[in-house]
């Protein structure tokens, strides 16, 4: 597959990654381990190096099967987790808010690395902004841990771009991590243009619209209790009745260009910048197959018009995550 | 009081209801945590038919006025109840030959709005033990929806709230208090006639259902506690209450990987400990919240043997 590269250090990923978190949480009950190793090595003998998982997911079990799965291709790929929520080391118990305190970000590196079976995290993340830690401190917990070689990139998550100046000033950040897909196209009007100017790569987070530009979900569509959708906005089945413009509109540009849709959503992504590098999740080898065939869809300049003002002229109903999370996005 | 027949088949994919856990970013899901079909060999056949009967005469007191209708959704391979309005009791009760005169009143939890239905198979577990199991329908919040979509999402957008305001909890438990009371009622009112000692009813409930039992064992009408309490990963919300005299034998278990009701519980825990009482509490290493009869690979998956056990130890598995 293509390379991609992320931030001005030359970290150097494919064009698609692959978001681990739906294997153990947010999308139901986690699945199967062994299945998901297999699908993890899969990805890799299909040309995906780039993995993407996080402290919280679980906690520790995402890492955990993140880390058995990569462990005998550790060289060959990067990993990318995540620190930042108020999470106790030893018990696994998720407190309120945030927690980037330096010390804890170090603790955090160290399980981290044990979880994962390594001895380095290619991309460390900062998952929330902690309003009580100034950035800089977090960038320089980061940058220490570059310096000891247990971290080799900086990343931010869901940061407002004033953060991302200040941190960058610090440690230049790799990349930042954000919800962007044709459901959610807010990160065109401040934060690309932020990230071009640095040179920071972007890793767009649910860049198949939690599934909805998939065509697969519509208004009768049921989700397991433990699923996230079932509390965010956008997904409730009202809304879900009315974008599904968006999502008609993308199967009529996947018919003609003999695609999925899924596959027009990414293929969408990756021709809006260079530097840009979705990871898509998914719990099955087939959709795996599905979404890395994104890479094989080239969109004419045309098609990218006729998609971005089609999709601009639209007006998507419910945000997109629910209240309390979306107050912790954007700091 | 209405009695009839009911279905006792059981799908093998009921199960109690998995709260959403999804509050700030991520969902605290028990790790590794797998569907599993129940091992019907584990469940002898119960021999009779279980009955439902209504616990209230009439319309339940307090809301004659609801309108919702009592809708069963399907989330996944979750199946429960919404918009419950009349309370009921599904009454399994075992072979005579083997009764042991114990009952056992059984609430499901799901953060009184959603009602898991595989709670019938804790109870058919217990009647194959000589044990009668009553799985109580308890009245839960109204949720606005028509479709199963809608439901679904209007309750857990409800749960979600509750998990982030403990006070929405208690509101939308008000009802459901008073039904677990009233149930104990109902039961001893029935013990001659289902073959049950009066002074043998265990109020078990689930998370929500927990609090129920909790309830019922510590509020002020002493005649209409149960005889002993087993909330299962059941927390009281918003604050432990004080704790008064003659609070019956508690039995108590939690994961601690429990992040939704683990310290709340301990604190109830720690409450009628203070004044003297000595409950007897399981914290297992793994098994997150709500796993009812799902099977986890933890030591959790034993919980119901555990509760068995404890009940051996008080005779309350042999006859009367």
């Amino acid at each position: 597959m293509q390379k991609r590269t992320l931030g001005k250090n030359g970290l150097e990923v494919s064009a698609l990654g692959l978001g681990c978190m739906s294997m153990s949480v947010g999308y139901g009950p986690p699945a199967d381990k062994g299945e998901m190793i297999r699908l993890i090595r899969t990805a890799f003998d299909l040309g995906v190096s780039h993995f993407d998982t996080a402290e919280a997911y679980g906690p520790f079990a995402n890492e955990q099967l993140v880390g058995e799965a990569l462990e005998p291709i550790r060289k060959k790929v990067v990993i990318a987790t995540k620190f930042g929520f108020n999470i106790d080391l030893k018990t696994g118990m998720r407190g309120p808010g945030t927690n980037s305190r330096p010390e804890h970000i170090k603790a955090v590196a160290d399980a981290s690395l044990q979880h994962l079976r390594t001895d380095h995290i290619d991309l460390f993340y900062q998952h929330r902004v902690d309003p009580d830690v100034p950035i800089e401190d977090v960038a320089g917990a980061v940058k220490e841990l570059i310096a000891e070689g247990k971290v080799r990139h900086f990343g931010l998550s869901e940061a407002g771009v004033q953060t991302i100046r200040r941190a960058h000033d610090v440690q230049p950040i790799a990349a930042v991590q954000s919800e962007y897909s044709l459901f959610w196209r807010a990160p065109e009007a401040e934060l690309l243009p932020t990230l071009e100017e640095l040179e920071i790569g972007f890793v767009p987070f649910s860049p198949l619209g939690a599934g909805f530009l998939t065509g697969k979900i519509d208004e009768n569509t049921t989700f397991d209790p433990t699923d996230f959708r079932n509390i965010v906005p956008r997904f409730s089945p009202e809304a879900r009745k009315a974008n599904m413009v968006l999502v008609e509109l993308v199967k009529a540009v996947a018919e003609r260009k003999g695609a999925t849709p899924a596959q027009i959503a990414l293929a969408w992504l990756l021709a809006q910048k260079p530097w840009i590098v979705p990871i898509p999740g998914t719990t099955k080898v087939h959709r795996l197959e599905e979404n890395l065939g994104a890479v094989q869809v080239e969109l004419t300049q045309a098609e990218l018009l006729e998609i971005d003002q089609a999709s601009s002229s639209l007006k998507l109903e419910g945000a997109r995550l629910p209240e309390p999370m979306l107050k912790m996005t954007g700091l | 009081m209405k009695i009839e027949g009911t279905d006792s088949s059981s799908n093998g994919h009921r199960r109690l209801f998995v709260a959403l856990f999804w509050v700030t970013a991520c969902i605290m899901a028990p790790a590794g945590a797998q569907e599993r079909q129940i091992n019907r060999s584990e469940l002898a056949a119960s021999s009779a038919t279980p009955m439902v009967i209504d616990i209230w005469p009439g319309a339940a007191p307090g809301s004659e006025q609801w309108k919702q209708k009592e809708t069963t959704i399907h989330m996944g391979s979750m199946e429960s109840i919404v918009n419950v309005t009349t309370p009921t009791l599904t009454v399994y009760l075992p072979d005579p030959a083997r009764a042991t005169r114990t009952a056992v009143i059984i609430a499901p939890g799901g953060g009184f709005l959603f009602l898991g239905t595989d709670t019938h198979e804790v109870a058919e577990w217990l009647a194959a033990r000589g044990i009668a199991g009553l799985v109580l329908k308890y009245r839960t919040a109204q949720i606005e929806g028509e479709t199963e979509a809608q439901l679904g999402h209007a309750g857990s957008a409800r749960f979600e709230a509750q998990v982030r305001n403990y006070a929405l909890i208690a509101q939308d438990g008000k009802y459901a208090l008073d039904d677990g009371v009233q149930a104990i009622k109902v039961v001893r009112t029935h013990a001659a006639q289902w073959g049950i000692s009066p002074d043998r009813v265990v109020f078990m409930g689930f998370s929500a259902g927990g609090m129920i039992a909790e309830y019922t064992a510590i509020q002020p009408d002493v005649s209409a506690r149960p005889n002993y309490a087993a909330p299962i990963y059941g927390a009281y919300f918003p604050a432990v209450p004080p704790i008064p005299k003659d609070v019956p034998p508690f039995f108590m278990e939690l994961a601690q990987d429990d992040n939704l009701a683990g310290p709340q519980i301990i604190k109830f825990y720690d409450a009628l400990k203070a004044v003297g009482y000595k409950p007897e509490l399981h914290i297992y290493e793994h098994g997150g919240h709500g796993w009812s009869m799902r099977k986890q690979g933890t030591t959790s998956d034993h919980w119901l043997d555990e509760f068995y056990w404890w009940l051996e130890a008080r005779g309350l598995t042999r006859p009367s």
